[in-house]
């Protein structure tokens, strides 16, 4: 026998359980990738990991890679990695210098706790 | 790059060559500044001074100057007339030593720093306050640091972005990061605007970086030997500057023209108008 666990969006996953199952709680991967251009192919310039499935010690850290984990976002796509973020249009002002890293898109999945 | 390896320098300061690679990537470094037994003497008072004159984000007491107080040798190497002449075709005469640091990464230490830039750019805007007025960095290593002993992360070409203190600190990883590895005796020269962060010692060694940071007193052009500013391998440099730093993506377009009115300004020529380029 099993029943479904009340709607309720704050508590995810909703899934139905068998009497006596454990429902997993999925944590948020954030990935925060920087292309060259607004293009969703372009190639990645810049990444960032944060891992809601693991603890402090096992976070990434400045300069612990020099190869992007997906050379553009459309592969992160394609490994299951969901759009949650896409930049706005740059307008920059001619002869003032850039600010932030640009063509910045954040990237999640849910994961079990590791 | 090293002023060893570099065609051209003056001995009196930098030329061209040096200068614009200053300009393109927020830093220089050399290996043959500080002779090899005045580097060992500053090493000895290095490892023989006390924790409490180490700077340590933790230590509320920080003393600027501390440990350049207490080091004869050190302050020998900072009077070399090569370190001093560099230091006067960046900054003009006059300059000042505003604050000084042994920073220390102790051995086993796992955590990286985060990307920054130091405090006293924060809340200021590079291109309308600052542009052509730059601190400079010293970071000086008197013993070889592997990459595993947590050199200098820095970001070459960043010194063109207009941020400052933490506002990177959602920054992990970047193409282009550099770390700043190499023999005992370097020292390197930084832009102040230039991102950069202290990594992870994984040796059983500390690891010893002095950092001092000095202060123009008088406007920043045409202290340095301007001879050749435009040459056709010049113009070539500053026109494929847009390419020389993946990372900036389509950004690159905006530094090069911020940079070409730079380069001219600090050959004593009038700044172009905004979106002009070499």
């Amino acid at each position: 026998m099993s029943e479904a666990l009340p709607a309720n969006r704050y508590h995810a996953p909703r899934k139905v359980l068998a009497t006596g199952e454990t429902p997993i709680q999925l944590r948020q991967q954030i990935l925060i990738l920087h292309a060259a251009s607004m293009d969703l192919s372009a190639g990645t310039v810049a990444w960032a990991l944060f891992d809601g499935s693991s603890p402090d010690d096992r976070q990434m850290q400045t300069g612990d890679a020099d190869k992007p984990p997906y050379a553009t976002v459309l592969e992160a796509m394609r490994d299951g990695w969901r759009v949650i973020q896409l930049p706005p249009p740059e307008d920059p002002k001619s002869g003032e210098a850039p600010r932030y890293l640009g063509h910045e898109y954040v990237l999640e999945r849910m994961v079990p706790p590791s | 790059m090293t002023s060893s390896s570099a065609p051209n320098e003056t001995v009196a300061g930098l030329n061209v060559p040096l200068m614009s690679q200053f300009v393109m990537d927020g830093y220089l470094e050399f290996t043959d500044l500080v002779p090899e037994d005045l580097n060992a003497a500053v090493h000895e008072d290095q490892l023989r001074n006390p924790e409490q004159i180490r700077w340590s984000p933790s230590t509320a007491t920080n003393a600027p100057n501390a440990f350049l107080d207490t080091s004869a040798p050190l302050q020998d190497a900072l009077n070399l007339p090569r370190v001093q002449a560099i230091l006067a075709s960046l900054l003009g005469p006059g300059f000042v030593l505003d604050h000084s640091y042994l920073h220390v990464t102790p051995s086993g230490k796992r955590d990286a720093q985060k990307w920054h830039v130091d405090h006293d750019r924060s809340g200021r805007h590079l291109t309308r306050d600052d542009l052509f007025r730059f601190n400079i960095l010293i970071a000086y290593f008197t013993h070889e640091v592997p990459a595993e002993m947590g050199p200098t992360l820095v970001l070459p070409g960043s010194h063109v972005r207009d941020l400052g203190g933490h506002d990177l600190s959602r920054y992990r990883n970047i193409v282009g990061q550099k770390l700043l590895a190499g023999p005992g005796g370097r020292i390197a020269f930084l832009h102040d605007s230039m991102w950069h962060c202290a990594q992870p010692n994984l040796t059983s060694e500390p690891r010893f970086m002095f950092k001092a940071r000095y202060h123009p007193t008088v406007p920043q052009h045409g202290h340095f030997d301007t001879a050749g500013w435009d040459s056709p391998e010049i113009r070539s440099l500053f026109r494929e500057a847009a390419q020389r730093h993946p990372w900036q993506g389509t950004a690159g377009d905006q530094a090069l023209v911020v940079r070409d009115a730079w380069w001219k300004h600090l050959c004593r020529l009038e700044a172009p108008q905004a979106g002009a380029s070499a």
